[in-house]
């Protein structure tokens, strides 16, 4: 299993990224001290998460993390998880279980709600490249559409993913569902929750 | 401008009705939704539209208008009333959006049939259809803000269709992923080559700030 991440722009510091247990980083420079790779800007925003999917990388088994994450707990915890129940070509992903799931489904007129979360999710790279085609093929209109990755999965493919259990990766603001935070692995400080995740 | 009479005789006992019995009983979270459907700004774009559709169609009374598709229908609850009483001719109406839960509303609300036209109630993502195979005379969209450019979209007899098509320069909704700032690029993102008609409304929006509306009717045949 590869723990990798994606690393560009200014928003976070190498400081940041050193803390995360990664064996290799995705980023639009070299990192001293960072095994790392060159990751494809020509996708915008988060879209450029969505190339890691791409076989040529041949990655095998990864774990992706954000940036923004915190590690309380043990990682081999996930790790085993994903191996014990991964689904053929499928992304185990985050729930958002932070925020009221009913208000979400009950939103159908546009792209907005969203109950996935991409912060930390594994996925085999042999397997999903039909992920990363997608993508490739409608690359500007996804990134019209959509305010994220995780909008485009929600909407439009919810065959594509699994979810980590719920109390593995919980919200460092929100707890809709009261989950104890102590026995989250990893706590996710995305940012973007408030506004754009929420109705 | 010239001026043409639009009737607009809503059945408020319908209205009455339908939001008892269909969105108070089934589905409580829409109402507000729903009575924001029927706003002023709503029913003056919805009624600027058809009294703009009479005067093209009054100039050019050979143009067909059988078959209306309507793109990001949401209820219908307004535009279909209006056009069903104002436009003589029209035999089936195509109400098309992702929305399930404002098609059901609207089959509720409207049935299937409104005085002698069809009504078909089709749930579909506009922005991942193909509707290259399909037949409109007329394709009305008034929410073109909250999609992909029309000049993604086309019919099977695509030169022959009529667009009537609305959108807006209200930037910073994050549903409008595609507003203008003027008919003239409208136009051009509608591949439109002959429009019949282009303006503008002005209008008060949320938190009483102005925006701009367009529209504009035409043709992509040279």
């Amino acid at each position: 299993m590869n723990i990798i991440t994606a690393f560009w722009g200014d928003k976070y510091s190498v400081d940041e990224l050193k803390k995360l247990p990664i064996d290799y980083c995705f980023s639009d420079r070299e990192i001293p001290g960072v095994k790392t790779l060159p990751l494809d800007m020509s996708y915008k925003h988060t879209w450029k998460k969505m190339t890691l999917f791409d076989k040529r990388l041949k990655l095998g088994d990864c774990l992706f993390l954000d940036i923004d994450i915190i590690i309380q707990g043990d990682l081999n915890i996930l790790i085993d998880y994903y191996n014990k129940n991964r689904v053929k070509g499928k992304v185990m992903l985050s729930h958002v279980h932070w925020f009221d799931n009913e208000k979400m489904k009950k939103n159908k007129g546009t792209y907005i709600s969203c109950n996935v979360n991409s912060g930390v999710f594994a996925f085999n790279n042999d397997e999903c490249d039909h992920i990363y085609q997608a993508v490739k093929k409608d690359k500007e209109k996804l990134s019209i559409l959509f305010e994220g990755t995780d909008k485009w999965f929600y909407h439009k493919h919810p065959e594509w993913y699994t979810f980590w259990p719920d109390k593995y990766i919980q919200h460092n603001v929100h707890n809709f569902e009261k989950y104890d935070k102590s026995k989250a692995i990893i706590i996710s400080e995305n940012g973007n929750a408030e506004g754009r995740n929420k109705i | 401008m010239p001026k043409v009479e639009i009737k607009f005789n809503y059945d408020l006992g319908l209205f009455g009705d339908t939001l008892n019995r269909i969105v108070l009983r089934e589905y409580p979270n829409r109402l507000k939704d729903f009575i924001n459907s029927f706003s002023g700004n709503q029913v003056t774009c919805k009624k600027w539209l058809v009294e703009q559709l009479l005067l093209v169609l009054k100039d050019r009374p050979e143009l067909p208008i059988k078959k209306i598709t309507i793109l990001g229908s949401w209820y219908g609850n307004v535009l279909v009333p209006l056009l069903v009483d104002n436009i003589k001719g029209i035999e089936d109406i195509h109400l098309i959006d992702m929305d399930e839960d404002a098609l059901d509303i609207g089959r509720k609300f409207l049935g299937r049939e409104y005085k002698g036209v069809n009504l078909n109630y089709l749930k579909e993502d506009i922005n991942f259809t193909d509707y290259s195979e399909r037949y409109t005379n007329i394709c009305i969209n008034t929410s073109c803000e909250h999609m992909l450019p029309m000049s993604s979209i086309s019919f099977n007899n695509d030169k022959q269709v009529l667009y009537i098509l609305q959108s807006n320069n209200m930037k910073g909704e994050r549903e409008h992923v595609n507003c203008v700032e003027d008919y003239h690029e409208l136009i051009k993102q509608s591949s439109l080559k002959k429009p019949y008609y282009y303006g503008r409304l002005k209008l008060n929006g949320k938190d009483n700030r102005e925006y701009k509306r367009f529209m504009v009717i035409g043709k992509r045949d040279d």
